[in-house]
């Protein structure tokens, strides 16, 4: 599904469209450059889960945890450069566990990531419009 | 006599050092580890493998340039959070061990708090009440102390650390890691007011920070110039990309001082390292009357000094840890 948000409040309803397909267990992998609204979208679905105050980027510390209605898992592979790496901070255990979770930068993961997730692809268009595309499992046997 | 030893492996740096009861550094080893600029950021698993190999040469070291034998020391205080947590627990695990070894108290520390307490190391008479603004890589905080025990988180950043906005707008910009000194070398020769880039939640009474929206328009900005351009002005644009960083900082900094009437400002943290941060805040509180403290830029960054300081009260006040203690990576300085 691709969608062209021009504030955010039109990011707004698309974080809260893909909340209601959202369950414990759900891995969402967030990808686009610097910028595009990658950890915004995140607190904005965070938010759906009744995850109250504070939620930051974790490029640096690499993985926040929060707990709403479910846990939520906010992961950012930014600074790292070797699946090894992340292995070592116990992803498996997140991944298969009963929370929600998010990975920015998810490139390196890709190729141990369960096929169910759904992949969320941003694009800059100018300095408050972006291009959101989300893909499910299912979108993908469609194609 | 009090000698405490401060373990710090939060990030990057392992970091040991001696710190006596009058808050005076007999030693502060750091071992930066330059292994990390080849990757353009702090690798944790590479950190906590380079903090194991780091840890007993530094702590040696900090030992042999106090003087100190190890027996003469009344404690071992170590950060135990917030920060990576494969990198806490090689600092966690030694000051266990060697605690337990010397049968002497072991201490846990906040490392934001730590990073406070590097005040008291650059001014052995400072005093409470006082405005903190903590700001490195991983967070920006801007915390009243009523004294050391009772204090208020009264603003953080909703989105991204100022330390954070820094790196990420220096590898826009194509810089060197870490774009934090790089953008500052740079500004020195740069127009401050060469774009005028937006100041996030400049609202009064709100001392929350954002610093991701900056980012957004230093991304647009480049993407309407052509790449000459850019590399013509480039000291400019890191100029003003640092003056929206830090004004908001001083901006509501000041703004709380005032509010709650505090005379005394302490500024911390890696990001309290940059030039233009400690110029400006401490001409603009003059203005109102309110004393600004800035260590010197080695006490601002990671050090084991500061884990130590912090140790030295939490030991006067007998807030001693079991074995049991583990590192953990939540974020902030609620959690002590």
């Amino acid at each position: 599904m691709k969608y062209i948000s021009h504030s955010l409040a039109d990011t707004e309803k698309i974080a809260e469209e893909l909340s209601a397909k959202l369950q414990p267990g759900s891995i969402i992998t967030l990808s686009g450059k610097l910028g595009t609204g990658k950890t915004c979208f995140v607190q904005m679905i965070a938010k759906q889960f009744g995850v109250n105050g504070y939620i930051n980027s974790p490029s640096y510390t690499i993985l926040n945890q929060y707990q709403g209605r479910y846990t939520i898992y906010h992961l950012d592979f930014y600074r790292l450069d070797s699946l090894e790496q992340i292995l070592e901070i116990g992803i498996d255990e997140i991944i298969y566990g009963q929370g929600i979770t998010f990975i920015e930068w998810p490139e390196l993961i890709e190729p141990i990531l369960p096929k169910n997730c759904v992949k969320v692809y941003f694009r800059y268009l100018d300095e408050t419009s972006r291009e959101i595309i989300i893909k499910t499992a299912k979108d993908k046997n469609l194609s | 006599m009090i000698n405490i030893l401060g373990i710090e492996t939060s990030c990057d740096d392992t970091s040991a050092a001696i710190v006596n009861h009058n808050f005076q550094i007999l030693s502060n080893i750091i071992s930066s580890q330059e292994i990390h600029n080849k990757y353009g950021g702090i690798v944790p698993e590479i950190a906590s493998r380079q903090h194991i190999i780091n840890i007993v040469p530094v702590v040696d070291n900090a030992l042999k340039q106090a003087k100190i034998e190890p027996r003469k020391l009344s404690a071992v205080a170590v950060s135990t959070n917030p920060g990576l947590i494969g990198s806490l627990i090689v600092g966690v695990s030694f000051a266990k061990s060697f605690a337990y070894t010397l049968n002497i108290p072991l201490l846990a520390i906040n490392h934001i708090l730590g990073h406070v307490y590097a005040n008291f190391l650059h001014n052995r008479k400072l005093e409470t009440p006082f405005i903190a603004l903590v700001a490195s890589g991983g967070h920006t905080e801007l915390v009243k102390f009523d004294d050391m025990h009772n204090f208020t988180i009264l603003g953080r950043t909703r989105d991204d650390a100022a330390g954070e906005a820094f790196d990420k707008i220096g590898k826009l910009l194509n810089l060197p890691y870490p774009g934090g000194p790089e953008i500052d070398k740079l500004s020195k020769k740069g127009n401050r007011d060469f774009v005028k880039f937006p100041r996030a939640l400049n609202i009064k009474e709100d001392y929350d920070f954002s610093y991701s929206g900056l980012k957004t328009s230093v991304i647009t900005y480049l993407s309407k110039q052509t790449s000459d351009f850019i590399a013509q002005h480039l000291a400019d644009i890191c100029a003003s990309a640092q003056a929206a960083i830090v004004d908001i900082m001083i901006t509501k900094t000041i703004a709380v001082a005032r509010k709650y009437k505090i005379k005394q400002i302490c500024v911390a943290g890696g990001v309290a390292a940059n030039s233009e941060l400690r110029n400006l805040i401490t001409k603009q509180a003059n203005k109102f009357g309110i004393n600004v403290s800035i260590p010197e830029p080695i006490l601002c960054t990671d050090n084991g000094a500061m884990i130590a300081a912090a140790g030295i009260d939490k030991f006067k006040h007998r807030e001693f840890s079991d074995l049991k203690l583990n590192a953990f990576s939540t974020k902030g300085i609620r959690i002590l």
